[in-house]
């Protein structure tokens, strides 16, 4: 039970990163300094908690609020590059947080316990589910009801106007402007909700494992996060889903291939993308679902 | 009601647009003519501000528009299609006009950011109507064929509600009897109050509709007037009509 608790959990901020991303991707840009905002709501909200004394979820809203806010100020800059020099730049800038977490010094003495992040070394004794008697099925049953609420929230921002908008800008911005879109901030709009997301998401990991290490922060992390959103494509917020699900399925079903696994796994997703270039959930296959919907509910109304 | 002084554009070494002028009068169609490569979309370009200009100015309704951005010079009530076709082919024929409408008339904001209010539903079914694509309104714009991707193009620049509507080459790739059915649609957009710049060379559509012709040639404006004087002048027949024997 234990096991599928803290499975579901770390699926969980999977999800959260694979939805942060798939959110910029909506607008036409890929980031790879998604773990960048997942650190900060990481850091932020374990100081809040453990030195400041806050209790959680304004330890949580406040690492979400910052990490958008930080989103909205490095978006303008940001967003004007494009391809290349725009996935660099996003890299860069979740490696200038990491390098400045290496070097945040900010410890208090609580109880007899010095605590807060000590440069390389981390940053021991978040305590606050220990301290209030959480158990792990307690952690799992807040980390799937936050992502119950994202989803909720993403579902509906794709069929608001906005939604439709952010698609929009994605698809052609020369043309999205031309229709009066103002394509500069639904692109960085969009990336402070992603960076909300991914700061939210490093809230809640920074109380699950109680310890962080800006180790935890690297490219490899963004990288996956790109990933879930790529593999399962950018049809429709299932997508994102889709691709963890999918990642998850291979990463646990393989372990029986031992050594060779890391093999397999590596052809699978290439031959993934081969066969689905646009993702698992792309818009035709939306497309077609939406269809079926309206079928289903058309016969049953007849 | 769309003016442009002494408007200049170059790339680089190259001047593309060579001090420019002219007016389009409220109510009535203009038509921007020219052989390939003398400027019409670029004059396009800069009046939306998809490049700035090198020198000059641009008004509409008597305010300066020169250095406004993209959306901005939309929001004052203009709208352009593209010659190269620029759909959002992801979203819907629907939902490519749901994005751009900006003032459909009896909306909330609040509304018309979340639901599909009636007015706006009506203001958009309005237009599918009236370009012949409300039958295809769930499709996805990509699956659209060249005729009805033209038609959507058109509806959408319909859908932000435009004062002045320039069409960039609505012709192109259309057969005798489509062109026929853009004249009439031209027309009667006309009759219902918006003042067109129309961009092309087919000289079959340019002169049984323009009230006015502009021409251009190697980025400088050649001749300005009625469709029969621009026929008949002998500069034009040289740089154009006689050349290129497009007719």
């Amino acid at each position: 039970m234990e096991y599928y608790n803290s499975l579901l959990i770390q699926t969980g901020f999977h999800l959260l990163l694979g939805l942060s991303v798939y959110i910029v991707a909506l607008t036409g840009q890929i980031s790879f300094g998604q773990q960048g905002f997942y650190a900060i709501g990481a850091y932020l909200s374990a100081i809040a908690t453990t030195i400041w004394g806050y209790p959680l979820i304004p330890a949580l809203l406040l690492g979400t609020v910052v990490s958008a806010f930080i989103g909205f100020l490095v978006g303008f800059p940001v967003l004007r590059l494009r391809g290349l020099n725009l996935a660099i730049a996003t890299f860069a800038f979740g490696e200038i947080v990491r390098l400045g977490l290496i070097n945040l010094y900010y410890t208090r003495k609580v109880g007899d316990t010095e605590v807060g992040p000590v440069g390389p070394e981390g940053f021991r004794h978040i305590r606050f589910f220990n301290d209030n008697g959480w158990t792990t099925g307690d952690v799992m049953l807040l980390v799937s009801a936050i992502v119950l609420i994202v989803v909720v929230l993403f579902a509906v921002m794709e069929r608001s106007r906005l939604g439709a908008t952010i698609r929009a800008v994605g698809a052609d911005e020369l043309a999205a402007a031309m229709v009066g879109i103002r394509v500069i901030w639904v692109k960085v709009g969009a990336f402070a909700i992603g960076a909300a997301v991914a700061g939210m998401a490093g809230g809640l990991y920074a109380h699950y494992t109680t310890f962080l290490s800006h180790q935890a922060f690297g490219l490899s992390l963004g990288i996956i996060a790109v990933a879930y959103a790529l593999v399962g494509g950018l049809g429709s917020f299932l997508g994102p889903i889709t691709g963890v699900v999918f990642f998850l399925l291979l990463t646990e079903g393989l372990r029986f291939l031992g050594e060779y696994r890391m093999i397999i796994y590596g052809a699978i997703v290439v031959l993934a993308m081969n066969v689905r270039p646009h993702g698992l959930v792309d818009h035709s296959v939306m497309q077609k679902l939406k269809h079926l919907v309206k079928r289903r509910s058309l016969a049953e109304r007849s | 009601m769309l003016a442009l002084d002494q408007v200049s554009k170059n790339f680089g070494g190259i001047r593309a647009v060579d001090d420019v002028s002219f007016r389009v009068d409220a109510g009535e169609i203009l038509a921007l003519i020219g052989p390939n490569g003398s400027g019409k979309t670029t004059t396009l370009n800069l009046i939306t501000s998809v490049y700035p200009v090198t020198s000059g100015a641009i008004f509409f309704e008597e305010r300066d528009i020169t250095h406004l951005r993209t959306h901005q010079v939309i929001r004052t009530g203009i709208a352009r299609t593209f010659q190269n076709i620029r759909l959002f082919n992801h979203l819907t024929v629907w939902e490519n006009l749901w994005v751009s409408v900006l003032r459909a008339p009896g909306t909330s904001r609040w509304k018309r950011w979340y639901g599909a209010d009636g007015a706006t539903n009506s203001w958009i079914d309005e237009i599918l109507g009236y370009c012949h694509l409300l039958e295809r309104r769930h499709e996805l714009a990509g699956n659209l064929s060249l005729g009805e991707a033209r038609r959507l193009e058109l509806a959408r620049s319909m859908a932000t509600g435009p004062k002045l509507l320039m069409l960039d080459e609505p012709a192109a790739g259309m057969q005798g009897s489509e062109i026929a059915e853009l004249i009439e649609t031209i027309r009667s957009l006309q009759q219902n109050g918006t003042t067109i710049l129309l961009v092309d060379h087919v000289l079959d559509l340019v002169l049984n509709v323009a009230d006015r012709v502009v021409v251009l040639n190697f980025g400088q404006k050649l001749a300005e007037g009625p469709p029969a004087a621009i026929q008949a002048d002998p500069k034009v027949r040289t740089a154009y009509l006689g050349t290129k024997g497009k007719s």
